[in-house]
C-alpha cells in the first residue's frame, strides 16, 4: 500500500511531509536505548515483509505488518515505519520520496492507534485482532488521502479493503502467533512498553 | 508450542508468494504505427484492466487513453495529430490503488514513422496517375520501385523485430536483487549505532 509519486496533490503532499515531520520531532524526542534496538529489528521486519505479496485483480497486496509494530513500539512505530518506508523508496522504488510523509503517515496512524487499544487489554488474540484491523485502517486512509487528489472515495475505499482483506486475515493470524510467542518467551518485551508512555 | 507458533508463521510466510512486489512498471516501444505498451508488477504479474494514458510528456495533456488486456497489453495508433506535435510523449499506468508509473516515448522514436507515413504519400500520388508511370523515365519508374521496396522491408522489418524490441524494453526492468535488501538491513543496523552514538553522547551531558 505505497502510493507512487505523481498522482497525489501537492497540498496533500506537502501536509503529509509536515504530520509525518511534527510527528517523528515529537516522538524521537523522548526516544530511550532501550527502545532503539527493538525499532531497528521491527524497521527490518517491515522493510522485508513488503516483498512477501499476493496478486489480487489489476494490483498486487502486500504484508504490512504495520498493526504489530504498533501494538509492540506504540507511537515510536512512526519513526520505525519512516525509516523502513525511506529505504524502501530509495532502494525498491516503492512510493517515493515526495509521498513519503502521506505513506508514513497511512501506515502509522493505524499503528499507533493499534498500540493504544492494546494497552486497554493486552492479550495476544486482542493484539492479533488488532494487527488485522490496522491493515484495514491504513486502506480507508489512503482511500481518504486518493480521494482529495480525485479519485472517488467509496469506490477506492472498497477496492483498497476488498483488496486487503486476505492480507488482514494473515496478519492476524501472524500477529496473534507472534505475540503469543512473545508472552511465552519475553513478555517484558511487551509488558515495559505497557509501562512506558504511549 | 513454541515450535507450533513458529512453524505456523513460516507456513503462512510460504503459502503467499514471495516475489519482488510492489510498484507497477510500464514499458512501450514504437513499431510500425503503433505504439506498443505493457505493464506489470516486479513480480512479472501483469496489470490486468489498468489504464494507460498516452500524454504529451511538456504539456501532461492526455492525447489518448486505454484500458490494458488480460496480458497487461495496449497499443495506441500514431495518428497524424500525434505527429504533428512534434514533441516527446510519455504513457503513464494507473494500476489502482494509487499505484502509477510511466515511460517517455522521444519523438525520435515516432519520427521515424513520419518519414514512411511521408514516403506512402508520394508513392500514392505516383500510383494514382498510372498514364503518367506508364511515359515516364525508367528512372522515376526505379524509385517508385525502390519506395515499394522500402516499405515493404521496413514492414516485415517491424514484424520480425516486435519480439526483440519487446524483450529489449522489458529488460530495462530494475529488479529487486539481494544485494538491495541487504543494503536496507545494513543501513538499518548503521542507523541504529548512529542513534546509540547520539544518545550516549547526551547521556555524557
Amino acid at each position: 500500500m505505497h502510493i507512487s509519486e505523481g498522482i497525489l496533490s501537492f497540498p496533500v503532499l506537502l501536509s503529509g511531509w509536515v504530520y509525518t515531520g511534527g510527528g517523528l520531532f515529537w516522538t524521537l524526542k523522548k526516544l530511550s536505548a532501550n527502545d532503539i534496538p527493538k525499532m531497528a529489528l521491527l524497521a527490518a521486519v517491515f522493510f522485508v515483509a513488503s516483498l512477501i505479496h499476493v496478486p489480487l485483480g489489476p494490483s498486487s497486496v502486500h504484508l504490512l505488518l504495520n498493526g504489530l509494530i504498533g501494538v509492540l513500539l506504540g507511537s515510536l512505530a512512526l519513526p520505525t515505519l519512516f525509516i523502513s518506508l525511506f529505504l524502501q523508496a530509495i532502494l525498491f522504488q516503492f512510493g517515493g520520496i515526495t509521498v513519503l510523509g502521506i505513506n508514513t503517515l497511512l501506515m502509522s496512524l493505524p499503528a499507533i492507534l493499534a498500540g493504544v487499544l492494546f494497552k486497554l487489554k493486552p492479550s495476544s488474540l486482542w493484539g492479533g485482532i488488532l494487527s488485522g484491523f490496522a491493515v484495514l485502517g491504513s486502506g480507508v486512509i489512503a482511500a481518504l488521502v486518493l480521494s482529495f487528489s480525485g479519485e472517488a472515495f467509496l469506490q477506492v475505499a472498497k477496492l483498497i479493503l476488498i483488496a486487503h482483506l486476505p492480507i488482514a486475515i494473515i496478519e492476524t493470524i501472524i500477529g496473534y502467533f507472534t505475540l503469543l510467542f512473545i508472552f511465552k518467551t519475553k513478555p517484558e518485551l511487551i509488558l515495559n512498553n505497557l509501562g512506558s508512555k504511549s | 508450542m513454541l515450535k507450533k507458533a513458529i512453524f505456523t508463521i513460516i507456513l503462512i510466510l510460504g503459502l503467499t508468494a514471495l516475489a519482488s512486489a510492489h510498484r507497477v512498471n510500464i514499458f512501450c516501444f514504437v513499431e510500425g504505427k503503433k505504439i506498443s505498451c505493457e505493464a506489470n508488477y516486479p513480480s512479472g504479474d501483469k496489470v490486468k484492466h489498468g489504464t494507460i494514458n498516452l500524454k504529451e510528456a511538456e504539456t501532461q495533456k492526455t492525447l489518448a487513453s486505454k484500458k490494458t488486456d488480460l496480458e497487461g497489453k495496449a497499443s495506441f495508433e500514431i495518428t497524424q495529430d500525434i505527429l504533428a506535435r512534434k514533441k516527446d510523449l510519455e504513457a503513464e499506468v494507473l494500476a489502482g490503488m494509487g499505484h502509477r508509473n510511466t515511460w517517455t516515448i522521444p519523438y525520435s522514436d515516432l519520427n521515424a514513422e513520419s518519414s514512411e507515413i511521408s514516403s506512402k504519400e508520394n508513392t500514392g500520388s505516383n500510383t494514382s496517375l498510372p498514364w503518367e508511370s506508364n511515359t515516364s523515365t525508367p528512372a522515376s519508374a526505379t524509385s517508385v520501385d525502390k519506395q515499394e521496396l522500402e516499405m515493404l522491408i521496413s514492414k516485415i522489418m517491424d514484424k520480425k523485430l516486435h519480439p526483440v524490441l519487446e524483450k529489449l524494453t522489458l529488460l530495462q526492468e530494475r529488479k529487486i536483487s539481494l544485494p538491495d535488501i541487504l543494503a536496507g538491513l545494513g543501513y538499518i543496523l548503521g542507523l541504529m549505532g548512529i542513534s546509540f552514538y547520539f544518545l550516549a553522547k547526551k547521556n555524557e551531558k
